[in-house]
């Protein structure tokens, strides 16, 4: 049989990150995939092995542009668990929180470049405006729309302000009535009903066997939720309060996918709600206290699946091994499994239904009277600062930024 | 789970491993680190994937001073434990059984570690570059502690990585 080989990438406008695709054609139904990667690798491991265990954090934040605090919130349970430092409970809840208002916002971002894969910019537009007031209220709470810095080693890095809270809890009511709209918007619209069902179907076997985690694996019947199996910081106490569920579907196509992460972000909004009403008081932070021997391993649920992380320590002020696992890196070999017999036109919409991760830094060019000049690291500082003061005022906050003034 | 029942998972692990247990501990309820031998690792990894429904999170080499010590770290997502199964893979030779063979979520993390450190895994499927690219010079294995930080900067005993 005569084969077609098409390749994609590395540079390619679909995707945000490079990625060399090579699909192997019978007109036009795919054969087989191969995937190569490391055009992006950046050498973390090694770099997080030169630096102190308490600047460790402000590097694995920098993995990811989307989920920030998830590598952070991976490798201070591994150091915890490795020191064996209990954390008071107001810092698991305050880090609790911020890891489940980052799956909201992460998750609304998933189904805004989900509504444009399928030519529904509508879709797109709408779920990147409510994801505003969510990275407003994170903001607020940490002082930044992404790479909050809340995790440290022995609880969270900062307190949060009642009135952050009170904010927060707002920006949670109307996203749980714009969620609930997209809800009808994906599980009723024939047309998405069309387009979705029965696309690039992962089976259970399949994901099991290829390791799959998080809203790759749940929507195929497996039901893996590190929040539920192995149960760390509030998830914990929240699971037996009965303040969310694991959500699992059974088809395991581009649909269930979709409509899993849509139900997953009410049932973080629900959990958000109970997080702040429950909200102990008292210290947020432990002195982590002195360094031994050891080797601890930490996982986080993040938006797109189970984040690993592994250190090992020699008692020295250095990690001398230190292990990064993303979820991207166990959900994309599930190509092999979900694509083979699929259109080459559904190919694109079953990459965007993984949520590969997306790593972007960009610096800022403004081209303004056919002149382009660059932004300086002051000018940027400059804006942010007055955007934040600028959210302040309409919230009638006092302000947190005062030295800037 | 209780604690008591996740401290009893050990002694499942230890029936389900047999004879190839060199060691086991517990440190934490939640946490297990089996060691076996060199020999006898993917069937031990077998027999936790196969029989006690382990999820392979991912796996971690790491250099010690005659060996590559291997971690492959199990999730049990029913008895809620997370089982550390480590084995020595002893230097020059490098060279264990691979589990990529039959677990395909094995498949890239044994490229990486393999291209990384200098590992041959025995019977994988695709022993290709992950990571690096495919013109990257044999030999050179950037995890390495003998790796050149700065190629061919130390006394010209270090040849400098061209691909």
């Amino acid at each position: 049989m005569k084969k077609t080989i098409l390749p994609i990438g590395p540079f390619h406008p679909l995707l945000e990150e490079p990625e060399f695709f090579t699909f192997h054609l019978d007109g036009e139904t795919v054969i087989d995939v191969d995937v190569r990667i490391g055009y992006n690798h950046r050498g973390h491991e090694k770099l997080a092995t030169g630096l102190t265990w308490d600047q460790v954090p402000f590097l694995v934040e920098r993995i990811c542009g989307i989920c920030s605090t998830s590598h952070p919130y991976a490798y201070v349970l591994a150091v915890e668990d490795m020191l064996g430092i209990e954390p008071p409970p107001r810092g698991k809840y305050i880090r609790s929180l911020i890891g489940e208002m980052e799956r909201i916002h992460s998750h609304l971002l998933w189904l805004g470049l989900a509504g444009h894969f399928i030519g529904y910019n509508t879709v797109w537009m709408w779920a990147w405006r409510y994801r505003e007031e969510i990275l407003d209220a994170c903001e607020l709470l940490s002082g930044n729309r992404n790479h909050y810095a809340m995790c440290r080693v022995g609880g969270a890095r900062r307190d949060v302000s009642q009135k952050a809270l009170d904010f927060t809890m707002k920006a949670l009511d109307t996203n749980e009535k714009s969620t609930k709209m997209f809800l009808g918007a994906v599980a009723d619209d024939p047309v998405i009903h069309k387009r979705l069902k029965g696309v690039g179907i992962l089976t259970k076997e399949d994901a099991i066997a290829y390791c799959a985690t998080g809203p790759t694996s749940r929507p195929s019947g497996v039901r893996w939720d590190i929040r539920e199996t192995d149960p760390y910081d509030a998830y914990g106490e929240s699971l037996e309060a009965g303040a969310w569920k694991v959500i699992v579907t059974e088809n395991g196509d581009v649909f269930d996918k979709a409509v899993v992460r849509v139900l997953e972000t009410l049932e973080s909004i629900y959990l958000c709600r109970w997080l702040i009403e429950n909200m102990p008081d008292g210290d947020f932070q432990v002195v982590p206290g002195e360094m031994h021997e050891g080797e601890g391993c930490g996982h986080h649920e993040a938006p797109r699946g189970e984040v690993f992380h592994y250190v090992r320590s020699d008692g020295s002020n250095k990690p001398i091994r230190h292990k990064v696992r993303a979820p991207t890196f166990s959900n994309l070999p599930t190509y092999k499994a979900s694509c083979p017999g699929e259109q080459i036109a559904d190919v694109a919409l079953i990459t965007a239904a993984i949520d590969p991760c997306y790593c972007c830094t960009e610096r800022v060019g403004v081209i303004a009277g056919g002149k382009h000049s660059s932004l300086t690291q002051d000018d940027l500082v400059k804006l942010s600062v007055e955007k934040t003061m600028e959210i302040e005022k309409r919230m009638g906050v006092k302000s947190v930024l005062n030295k800037f003034k | 789970m209780t604690d008591e029942q996740k401290y009893a998972v050990s002694e499942i692990v230890k029936s389900a491993l047999g004879g190839m247990v060199v060691s086991i501990d517990q440190p934490r309820p939640n946490r297990i680190y089996v060691l076996v031998d060199q020999k006898d690792f993917p069937a031990a990894a077998k027999v936790v994937y196969e029989q006690l429904g382990g999820r392979l999170a991912t796996s971690t080499a790491l250099e010690v001073r005659d060996a590559v010590e291997l971690i492959y770290h199990f999730m049990l997502e029913t008895e809620m434990v997370l089982c550390n199964l480590k084995t020595l893979v002893m230097k020059p030779e490098l060279k264990v059984g691979s589990v990529g063979a039959f677990l395909p979520g094995a498949d890239w993390i044994e490229r990486e570690m393999a291209e990384m450190y200098g590992v041959t895994f025995e019977g994988h499927p695709d022993p290709r570059h992950l990571l690096l690219p495919d013109g990257w010079p044999e030999g050179n294995y950037p995890m390495r502690k003998d790796f050149p930080q700065q190629p061919g900067t130390e006394s010209g005993e270090t040849k400098p990585v061209v691909y």
